[in-house]
């Protein structure tokens, strides 16, 4: 166990632009939308000797927020995901949805999506969403109306009758996670959604993400990707059960803010290493020691994860307007990443 | 200025959910049983595989045992009806097993997971599922009712209604307690010992092959407890391979209560831990 508190409740705090909550169509409560308190479960074995055990685990995730939950295999993220999603009860300790502790009142505002799809192949997309909108108990002309929505926004409309069994993998997901904001929910969970993915077929899952918290859908992800991590405004990462470490990403220089469109970016006196890694990029050498990235020279999500590398590693960067990045509690959190404690 | 404030719209935008949420859990039953019929449709060898089985028991116990039964056409009628009786009684046993196995299947696959966070209790999950059990297992077990009116003497449409009201029952006895058991395994493996060492021999042992009365102490007793037992005792009896008994018309109304409180049950049981 790391000098990391492993159980530490984050309470509501102001955050920076990239990861400010955004405007949510849930009621006008202050409440956090989960809350988690010194929550434990136990599984596998028999009830007196249990062969595993979370928790204690206590966090708040509030409206707008985008969180990748992080950690090895069975450091307990999936776990995590259950209880908040209602699907598992804590033996100890308590959740709260919206300011609610009784789940079956907030289900609707919740959608699930599970690591395996939960979808049946012999059904037609069409008839998945009719049945799925019916289970979340929405009337047929709200399905329809929604439906339209979704075939524009996940890009399924032209497949809609054709069998789910007949779809590729990236589009299968895309299809589950219509399955599960159908109804809007406010609060959107994802166990490792893009982990039978490809790259090409993760990158339009996570567009589609995008696009949803930009609409104010609060969502907490569980991922082993460092891009889809990076993709967030909080990481928070497992381990043994217990939260490792808990981060607001806004708070490490530019993971986030730096894009191709923001300008160039200059990475000052980098060592042999990094020298290395810039060459097998293309990246050129500048003036004197210093290397420069060139806007568009880098896709975002390369030039994201060189930002992240090289902050790791204490190396200076600079961006256009002139901000200076510094080794701060971000960078060991990449670190350990990068060294795969967390994967 | 906005005719709308932004308290209205929010108001607007919780009523919505309420109206939602009003959506009887009906529509949400039926598109389940839905959803069922359409799985089993869309895959024909299910329907075969339980059908084909009893078929061809009946047919060849039936033709096997015809000449050392009995004397009379009437025994060879009676014994007749009786395995048609049986036929059914597998037909449901068998449609209220593969509806078990899909119980468990969609565990393993996710979608039972899916559907139990989402809004719909799970009663209503249980509900969908015993019904669309049931749906499938008459509709099959008429084929076989049909089969005894073609073979069988004097079954007029009477005996064939009390017939299918006792298979009705049957099935929604069986499908609940098939439910009952299904809903705690997690695995489709864990349940075959289930179907064969407990609800196979339970219809061996039901006096759909050989009556009660000719059985020793021992295997008369595990028949007398059988609820299958009484199942085909009144299945037959409406048929009138055997008398009609007021005792075995009542255990099996009572099994077809007992089934699907049990599943409903095993299901809360479940949501508690």
């Amino acid at each position: 166990m790391s000098d990391i508190q492993s159980n530490i409740e984050i309470s509501s705090v102001a955050v920076g632009a990239s990861a400010a909550p955004r405007e949510s169509s849930h009621s006008s409560s202050s409440a956090p939308f989960v809350r988690a308190v010194d929550a434990i479960y136990e599984y596998g074995g028999n009830r007196k000797r249990p062969s595993h055990t979370i928790g204690p685990v206590s966090l708040t995730v509030e409206a707008g927020e985008r969180v990748a939950l992080v950690g090895g295999n069975g450091s307990g993220k999936s776990t995590l995901l259950h209880l908040l999603s209602g699907a598992s009860t804590p033996v100890v300790g308590c959740i709260e949805w919206f300011g609610e502790s009784d789940i079956r009142l907030v289900r609707q505002r919740i959608g699930v999506v599970f690591q395996s799809p939960a979808l049946d192949a012999l059904l037609s997309i069409r008839e998945t969403l009719l049945l799925a909108g019916r289970t979340l108990r929405m009337c047929r002309r709200a399905i329809a109306s929604r439906v339209d929505e979704l075939c524009e926004l996940l890009s399924i409309g032209d497949r809609l009758d054709d069998r789910v069994g007949t779809l590729s993998g990236g589009l299968t997901r895309r299809v589950d996670l219509a399955r599960a904001i159908l109804h809007r929910p406010d609060l959107l969970l994802l166990d490792e959604a893009t982990a039978s993915l490809d790259q090409h077929s993760a990158e339009d899952f996570n567009a589609a993400l995008d696009r949803l918290s930009g609409e104010g859908v609060t969502v907490v992800a569980a991922t082993h990707s460092l891009d889809e991590a990076g993709l967030a405004d909080r990481v928070i990462a497992m381990k043994d059960g217990l939260i490792d470490f808990d981060h607001r990403t806004d708070q490490s220089n530019g993971w986030r803010d730096v894009s191709h469109e923001t300008g160039s970016l200059t990475i000052v006196d980098p060592d042999a290493a990094t020298v290395s890694r810039l060459r097998d990029l293309g990246v050129s050498q500048s003036a004197g020691v210093n290397w420069r990235v060139e806007p568009g020279q880098l896709d975002d999500s390369t030039l994201g994860l060189l930002v992240r590398e090289m902050s790791s590693q204490d190396v200076v960067l600079q961006r256009d307007d002139g901000a200076v990045s510094t080794k701060d509690a971000s960078a060991s959190t990449v670190e350990r990443l990068q060294r795969g404690e967390l994967s | 200025m906005s005719i709308l404030s932004a308290e209205t719209m929010d108001t607007w935008t919780v009523r919505d959910r309420e109206i939602g949420s009003q959506m009887t859990v009906l529509h949400a039953v039926g598109a389940m049983i839905v959803r069922d019929l359409r799985l089993i449709l869309r895959r024909p060898s299910r329907i075969a595989a339980t059908l084909l089985t009893p078929t061809l028991i009946w047919a060849f116990f039936a033709a096997g045992f015809s000449g050392s039964l009995g004397e009379t056409a009437q025994h060879q009628s009676a014994y007749t009806l009786s395995l048609a009786a049986g036929a059914a009684l597998l037909v449901v046993t068998f449609a209220s097993i593969f509806g078990a196995l899909g119980l468990i299947r969609d565990r393993e696959s996710g979608y039972l997971q899916a559907v139990l966070v989402g809004p719909t209790p799970r009663w209503a999950v249980i509900v969908a599922r015993v019904a669309s059990g049931v749906v499938i297992a008459v509709g099959q077990a008429m084929t076989m009712l049909g089969a005894a009116m073609i073979f069988g003497e004097g079954v007029g449409p009477l005996d064939l209604a009390g017939a299918t009201a006792a298979i009705l029952l049957t099935a929604i006895g069986l499908c609940g307690a098939c439910t009952a058991l299904a809903w705690h395994f997690r695995s489709i493996e864990g349940f075959h010992g289930i179907m064969a060492g407990v609800l196979l021999p339970a219809w061996l042992l039901s006096g759909s092959v050989f009556p009660p009365g000719e059985s020793g102490v021992v295997l008369g007793v595990l028949m007398a407890v059988n609820p299958l037992t009484w199942c085909h005792a009144t299945i037959a009896g409406f048929l009138g391979a055997m008398p009609l008994s007021a005792v075995s018309v009542s255990l099996v109304v009572a099994f077809g209560v007992f089934g699907p409180v049990c599943a409903v049950t095993a299901a809360r049981g479940d949501a508690k831990r």
